[in-house]
């Protein structure tokens, strides 16, 4: 079966100028980024800010063309962005953000806002189509009339779910959708995005900071480091026992009481991706590094034995790891 | 800094360039050259010789290339009207002109940007409201209705000074007052709302908290930062010194390049007309490229910035 | 990253909450003003005693009634016998109507040119900006004569003429508002539903930016009145038999020793018009949009 989404080796650079006149430097900010979603699957991706993980969403949406690799979308490719093909194409597939008061236009009431899609693929747009929606991601119908400004955080921020909706789409994107929420109200979207996806059947590409959040909504999981994927597997395999560094460190400082004391704390700067390090990007950091990691870029690959898969020199067992002292 | 001034002189390049094509297209545009120039009745085979002759036969880049190369020969065609050059005719008007502007230009500078700092030191007081009252005049009272209104006073009641024409430096004392006035109200408003953003920044707040007397802090903090964007309307001022005076050499029938202007535009000598163009251009563009210049030297910022590249 | 996003819609929830101050007795007035200068271009034609060109021979240069003359002639007459009040109504029908339509034309050639530059990018915004620079570098007057020059006059063409002052400005404020539009997320939120460019444009970035818009046409529009004056005071504008009001004070100037009043009545509308035009647009800029400065 063809998985509904599948993105190939997507690389995407910034060129970024320091001042006014400075010499422009390339980031890459996606640098070889593979990863598949099934139908009515959730696949987390997990990360610091700036390793990349919005990039890949929006390149996942097509809402940017990568500058190398390919994204197939039910087995066909991205049409270019913002072409007619690429404008049909955004009822299938939509996006939820993390501010959703930028999200909304102040202008228009939620009503008017969750209708906009329907007008513009040109379904029905009734008030009875909008109370629908509105009802189903737990709002009340007279609530059509408000404007944003009007709202709770978590309010707004069903209002942009009903909106992308409205479509009936099989593929939502959530870019960070509870990073601005109070964290009485994370729970209730995060449940209700699990209550849709079951009526619904809709894949969700779920990215976050939050590996708690991550773990709750995931059938897969993707840790990101510096534009490249280093660890991808079943969230208990990756969130409880991670066989990267990186995702070791990033689980263990998550406050577990029952595992007191083990807290990896990370040595040197925060990736730069302006300037990123040779062979292994998280070499400079990473507690394990022998000489190897600054030479050569590890891959990601199935771990001989459990067969799961790690982009490491060490967690391979192609080398011996080199203690540092912790 | 060499990088800077690069960009800034291409730039200015590019802001020629682009009157000149303008000057062209209008050119072209504004109807056949060989009908304008022969009567309509002439025969077609004159009409064929005269394009021939010209050269306007060829395509439109050719005759843009050979236009663009005469004027960098300083060729600006002759006025229809005498057959003198253009370039010699525009030439004796610029030194009156000057003689108003630029006595013009040290009232506005003399008068707007004290008003405008001493309004912002004393913000509300009467000499802010003065100053604003007498600002909001300047902008909405158009110059020709202020020099008539001096004429009726000055001339025509009082007698003391001559109406119209260019026999003594009694002359100039009417249209020099009449352009003075309404740029220093522009000056004193914009210097004004400069200052007092500069007076509520907070490193005025830091140095005012350190116990920097506070005349100090304007004269070190406030003054410096607060003529950066002033400088950019003064450079505004100087690039038009040639063009200001459009309507005030009219109202006193003053014989300089903007009386000349309005009668070659009424008469539709067009050498003339472009001759002034392109010179006006010139002018502000070389202005403008000392106001960047002189940023490099009042704003540190660029100053590095620049530095590194 | 989540942090700063809060900060910065925490003021943006605030921001429709507008404290309902007094009017100031100012802008009162100036608004009447406006008002009655609206009222007489409307309804010129009713309220005309005369038509403006009917000449009475007998009366010529007839004293207006503040300095003693005659009540048939409340404004008093010009050097044909033309009443001064009439032809002033006509004027301010001519001036304001070329205002309006030049403040019009400019401002949507710049929110065009500014919008086309937002969403492009590249090239395009480059040849945008390089022409906003050289409006910007040229003064306006010059640029309006040559122009009159090359093509000669018509009122449509003058009108035209007109409103290509200043819509670099529009431009400047319509690009800066779409990009940061497209940034903050509204605007790409709704691309991303799928919106045409139309769209996107039409019914969500312009109501935005609209209350900026209508400062700045409220701040251009006594530009454009002065504008006007000037040009047909130098007798390039509107042409004979037509009239506006700098029209008005050109050819009253030659009866400037005799007949003061023909010029002192367009005079002063000029002058109150762009006064209260431009106290208006001040109080708006305040009130709606602090950050126009």
């Amino acid at each position: 079966m063809t998985p509904l989404l599948e993105a190939r080796d997507l690389v995407r650079r910034y060129s970024m100028r320091r001042g006014m006149l400075g010499r422009p430097v390339e980031v890459r900010a996606v640098d070889g980024v593979t990863l598949r979603l099934e139908a009515g699957k959730t696949l987390g991706l997990v990360g610091e800010s700036g390793c990349g993980k919005s990039t890949t969403g929006r390149m996942v949406l097509g809402l940017e063309a990568p500058d190398e690799g390919d994204v197939q979308f039910e087995g066909a490719p991205m049409p270019p962005p913002g072409s007619l093909p690429w404008r049909r194409q955004r009822a299938r597939m939509q996006m939820v953000y993390q501010d959703p008061l930028g999200a909304l236009d102040r202008r228009l009431t939620i009503g008017a806002q969750v209708a906009e899609p329907l007008q513009i693929h040109g379904l029905p747009a009734d008030d009875a189509r909008v109370h629908a929606l509105l009802r189903q991601v737990g709002l009340r119908p007279d609530q059509a009339e408000r404007y944003p400004h009007e709202l709770s955080g978590g309010q707004r921020q069903r209002s942009v779910l009903a909106r992308a909706l409205a479509t009936d789409p099989v593929l939502l994107v959530c870019d960070e959708p509870i990073s601005a929420l109070d964290v009485s109200i994370q729970a209730q979207v995060m449940n209700l995005l699990v209550d849709l996806q079951q009526q619904r059947g809709i894949a969700l590409l779920f990215i976050s900071h939050d590996l708690r959040a991550v773990r709750q909504m995931s059938h897969r999981v993707a840790v990101m480091y510096l534009g490249r994927i280093v660890e991808e597997g079943e969230p208990d395999a990756v969130l409880h026992e991670p066989a990267h560094p990186y995702a070791q460190a990033l689980v263990s400082a998550i406050p577990d009481p029952s595992r007191r004391g083990n807290r990896i704390v990370l040595q040197g700067d925060p990736p730069n991706p302006a300037a990123r390090p040779s062979g292994c990007a998280f070499h400079p950091r990473c507690p394990l590094a022998v000489p190897l990691c600054a030479q050569q870029a590890p891959a990601l690959k199935p771990r001989p034995g459990d067969g799961r898969m790690v982009a490491c020199h060490v967690a391979q067992g192609d080398v011996a790891p080199m203690r540092k002292a912790a | 800094m060499l990088r800077f001034l690069g960009t800034r002189l291409a730039r200015a390049l590019l802001t020629l360039v682009l009157v000149v094509t303008f000057a062209f297209v209008v050119l072209r545009l504004s109807g056949d050259p060989a009908l304008l120039i022969m009567s309509a009745d002439a025969p077609p085979e004159a009409i064929a010789a005269f394009r021939r002759a010209w050269g306007l036969d060829d395509p439109l880049w050719v005759q843009y290339l050979r236009y663009f190369g005469a004027i960098l020969h300083g060729d600006l065609g002759q006025s229809m009207r005498d057959g003198r050059s253009a370039i010699d005719l525009v030439a004796e008007r610029v030194p009156a002109t000057l003689a108003l502007t630029i006595p013009a230009l040290l009232i506005k500078v003399g008068l707007g940007i004290p008003a405008g700092v001493q309004a912002a030191l004393h913000r509300n007081s009467w000499i802010d409201r003065a100053v604003m009252f007498l600002a909001v005049a300047g902008f909405t009272v158009p110059s020709f209705v202020l020099g008539l209104l001096l004429v009726l006073l000055f001339a025509v009641q009082l007698g003391w000074l001559p109406s119209g024409g260019q026999e003594s430096w009694r002359h100039a004392v009417l249209p020099v007052i009449t352009l003075g006035m309404g740029g220093a109200a522009v000056l004193a408003r914009f210097t004004r709302s400069a200052m007092l953003e500069v007076l509520g920044q907070p490193y005025m707040r830091t140095a005012l908290a350190k116990g920097v007397p506070w005349h100090v802090a304007v004269r070190r903090h406030a003054l410096p930062n607060a003529a950066i964007p002033t400088v950019t309307i003064v450079g505004f001022m100087v690039g038009s010194l040639l063009a200001g005076a459009v309507v005030v050499e009219s109202v006193f029938s003053w014989p300089g390049v903007g009386r000349l202007l309005v009668v070659a535009v009424a008469n539709r000598d067009l050498a003339v007309v472009q001759c002034i163009l392109l010179l006006v251009a010139a002018t502000m563009v070389t202005a403008n490229l000392l106001v960047d210049l002189l940023y490099g030297v009042l704003d540190p910022r660029l100053r590095i910035s620049a530095g590194k590249a | 990253m989540s942090d700063i996003t809060i900060e910065a819609a925490a003021p943006a929830v605030a921001a429709p909450k507008r404290k309902r101050a007094r009017v100031p007795l100012a802008i009162i007035l100036a608004l009447g003003w406006v008002g009655l200068m609206l009222f007489v271009a409307l309804a010129a034609d009713w309220i005309n005693p005369y038509a403006y060109t009917a000449m009475d021979l007998r009366n010529r240069l007839a004293v207006p009634v503040f300095m003693g003359g005659p009540w048939s002639h409340p404004l008093g007459t010009d050097e044909l016998g033309r009443d001064v009040l009439s032809r002033l109504i006509v004027s301010i029908r001519m001036s304001l109507l070329i205002a309006f339509g030049a403040t019009v034309i400019s401002a949507v050639l710049g929110v065009t040119l500014g919008f086309l530059a937002a969403h492009f990018r590249g090239f395009v915004e480059q040849a945008v900006m390089a022409l906003v620079d050289f409006q910007a570098a040229m003064p306006f007057l010059i640029l309006a004569l040559a122009v009159l020059a090359f093509f000669g006059n018509s009122l449509l063409l003058f009108v035209c003429l007109l409103g290509l002052n200043g819509w670099e400005r529009y431009a400047r404020i319509a690009r800066g508002l779409a990009i940061s539009a497209a940034a903050q997320g509204y605007a790409a939120a709704v691309q991303q539903l799928g919106a045409s460019p139309w769209r996107v444009y039409g019914r969500h970035v312009l109501p935005n930016i609209a209350s900026t818009l209508i400062v700045s046409m409220t701040l251009a529009f006594p530009e454009i009145i002065l504008l006007e004056s000037g040009l047909s005071f130098l007798g390039l504008g509107v042409q004979p038999p037509g009239t506006s009001l700098g029209n008005m004070v050109g050819y009253g100037r030659e009866y400037l020793t005799r007949a003061p009043w023909i010029l002192l009545a367009p005079s002063v509308v000029i002058v109150l018009t762009t006064l209260a035009v431009s106290m208006l647009g001040d109080w708006l800029r305040d009130r709606l949009d602090p950050t126009l400065r």
